[in-house]
């Protein structure tokens, strides 16, 4: 199997005052294509600094971070958010969808910045909400959807250019069980058509979905497991 | 992104916030209307004094000849004609016509008034356009020599409220002894041209009226070039055949000017300031007095573009200032199109798109309101509204510039945001 992403004694940390914090001291982590993985650990572990590493939104400190093969300390800004829009899609706790736009809008975002047709653009948005579910809000604001519809969106949103990866950070944190199970399903059965999903979540019972856990703990791995998934 | 991309999503930023976005661009709606409307004010008023100084054609020169000594009234004439023929001979001269004026008076019971007399040739009808004789005639050639009179509109009215001044007959008194002309014409009513009121004279056969009044009325001669860009070489070409025809009086004049005393004479078009004191003759070209004109047009324009330059400034600070505010608000927004593959110079280019649109929505609402204040200003002003597409090329362009310039520094900070940081905003 293909690694998709493959990172070798990672360090990240962040200018604080005068000092910096070290968020990441030395991961070592390769997610192969279709594997269903969890990161899972206490807060402030670097759960969610990893997940920014793997999709292209940061660079490291020290170490690599090869995604797909390229490294991502030698690349420009620009050529990151040129991998961001073709190789990996993000799904936020917050939704992150923007207020002004509809459904269909806001899903065909990622292709407004490749070079695809308007035309085509809502062809494929329309199939990326039809994949969740969603077709006959398409048209509807953010502010008239459920949390769960607005995190749906959100999945059409990060599908619809068809990336390597599909990230998510802490994706059911906003919503209540019984939706995030939903979206959790949701995951789970875009796994089952193939697709590689990493999910960065501190609820363990969601972290169990996964094929394989890794839970860190103060910057680094601390365990591996596998799980149900 | 595209510009198509840019622009939708410029105009939905734009929606957003009306008031707000009312409230920035009014400092270019101000500014634009400013230079708009001083611009088409200015070439209104321009194009009224430009159309009344070339009433008398700004091909046309004024040649005054002031010759040392006269002997006669028989000499006058002589000069007079021979002069004319001469300058009609100039290179760039197409037509040369002597004129000379004076004042009589005309006594209605025991009042009294003042009348201009003005001495013409036939050919005097040529300088102007739409004046005619409304009835009778005007001077012909045949009435050299004859004491005929033709009234400008204003003189028979006033003197013959009663109409049908012709073959009526009117006595001056001229030179202290009382003369009788036969009227022979009405003109038209014509107004003002250049600086003289046509319909104000009384005008009689020049011969007349040098025979009248002696050696004593200078003539002055009025010449067209044969265009517009031929006036300086004919003004040129006069004074090389006046030099030729006065070069014993001028070195007389010299002379005189050696013992003291300045030449100034007073002619029917104004006081003629003589160009070489020490000659005894002037050619005035109408072409300084355009020229004169339009350079204080250009001060004053210049004066106005300044304080339109200056509210043009606040303007696209109060531009840059809603620009940074937005920045701020759409952090987030920012950080999403970031995380799904927005480039730096697509972020900074959608926010520099908004601050044009912005902006040129603004200086096309200043556009409007200039002109409207402009038409409004001519109304008021009595000059012809004049408008033309450079205003409003200038009103796009200041503005697209204006929301360039002051766009770019919160478009470039927007470009500079860290994704991550910009997703956490709160």
């Amino acid at each position: 199997m293909n690694v998709v992403v493959e990172l070798c004694k990672v360090v990240k940390d962040y200018p604080m005052g005068p000092t910096f914090f070290r968020a990441l001291r030395g991961v070592d982590l390769a997610v192969k294509e279709g594997e269903f993985l969890a990161i899972t650990g206490p807060s402030g572990s670097g759960k969610s600094t990893l997940l920014h590493l793997m999709g292209a939104l940061h660079r490291p400190s020290q170490g690599q971070v090869l995604l797909d093969g390229l490294d991502l300390a030698s690349l420009s800004a620009d050529e990151l958010a040129r991998l961001r829009n073709t190789k990996i899609g993000f799904v936020f706790q917050q939704f992150h969808l923007l207020p002004r736009m509809t459904a269909w809008e806001n899903v065909a975002l990622p292709l407004t910045y490749g070079r695809i047709k308007p035309v085509e653009r809502k062809a494929r948005a329309m199939a990326a909400l039809s994949r969740v579910g969603l077709v006959e809000f398409a048209h509807h604001r953010p502010t008239q959807l459920s949390g769960g519809q607005q995190q749906r969106v959100a999945i059409a949103r990060a599908l619809v250019h068809t990336p390597k990866l599909l990230l998510a950070d802490e994706p059911t944190g906003n919503l209540d069980t019984q939706t995030g199970q939903e979206i959790v399903d949701l995951f789970g059965s875009l796994h089952g058509e193939g697709r590689t999903v990493v999910i960065v979540t501190h609820e363990a019972e969601i972290a169990a979905r996964a094929e394989r856990i890794v839970i860190l703990r103060d910057g680094l791995v601390q365990e591996e497991l596998y799980g149900s998934g | 992104m595209v510009l198509a991309d840019l622009l939708s999503s410029a105009f939905g930023a734009l929606g957003a916030h009306h008031l707000r976005t009312g409230l920035s661009i009014l400092g270019i709606v101000i500014g634009v209307a400013a230079v708009v409307a001083t611009i088409a004010l200015v070439s209104g008023a321009t194009a009224q004094m430009k159309e009344r100084i070339a009433g008398l054609g700004i091909r046309t020169l004024t040649v005054n000849v002031f010759p040392t000594v006269i002997q006669s009234a028989a000499a006058a004439r002589a000069l007079t004609q021979e002069l004319t023929d001469r300058l009609a001979t100039a290179d760039y001269v197409s037509l040369v016509v002597p004129i000379a004026s004076t004042r009589a008076s005309y006594s209605v019971g025991t009042q009294s008034r003042d009348l201009s007399l003005l001495g013409v040739t036939p050919n005097y009808l040529l300088l102007f356009d739409n004046f005619y004789p409304e009835t009778g005639r005007f001077i012909h050639e045949l009435d050299a020599g004859q004491k005929v009179a033709v009234l400008g509109a204003n003189v028979a009215k006033d003197l013959f409220p009663d109409g049908d001044a012709v073959e009526q007959w009117l006595t001056m008194e001229l030179m202290g002894q009382k003369v009788a002309f036969r009227v022979v014409g009405v003109m038209v009513e014509r107004g003002t041209v250049g600086n003289q009121t046509l319909d104000d004279y009384v005008y009689v056969p020049l011969s007349t009226l040098q025979t009248l009044t002696g050696s004593r009325q200078f003539t002055t001669y009025i010449a067209q070039a044969v265009d517009a860009n031929s006036v300086e070489k004919a003004a040129s070409a006069i004074e090389g055949i006046l030099a030729a025809t006065f070069a014993a009086a001028t070195a007389q004049a010299t002379a005189a000017a050696q013992r003291g005393g300045l030449q100034v004479a007073v002619t029917p078009f104004g006081t003629t300031r003589i160009q070489r004191a020490l000659t005894p003759y002037s050619v005035t070209v109408q072409k300084t007095m355009i020229a004169t004109y339009e350079e204080s047009v250009r001060t004053m324009t210049l004066i106005l573009a300044s304080v339109a330059a200056i509210s043009l400034l606040v303007g696209g600070i109060g531009i840059m200032n809603i620009m940074l505010v937005s920045v701020v608000e759409r952090t987030r927004e920012i950080g999403i199109r970031m995380a799904v593959g927005g480039r730096p110079r697509d972020i900074r280019n959608q926010f520099l798109a908004e601050a044009v649109v912005i902006c040129l929505f603004g200086g096309l609402l200043g556009l409007g309101v200039g002109w409207l204040a402009a038409w409004l200003g001519s109304l008021l002003g009595g000059w012809p509204f004049v408008i033309s597409g450079y205003p409003a090329l200038l009103a796009v362009g200041f503005s697209v510039t204006v929301g360039l310039v002051f766009g770019l520094y919160p478009a470039v900070r927007a470009s500079r945001l860290d994704p991550v940081e910009a997703l956490r905003y709160e």
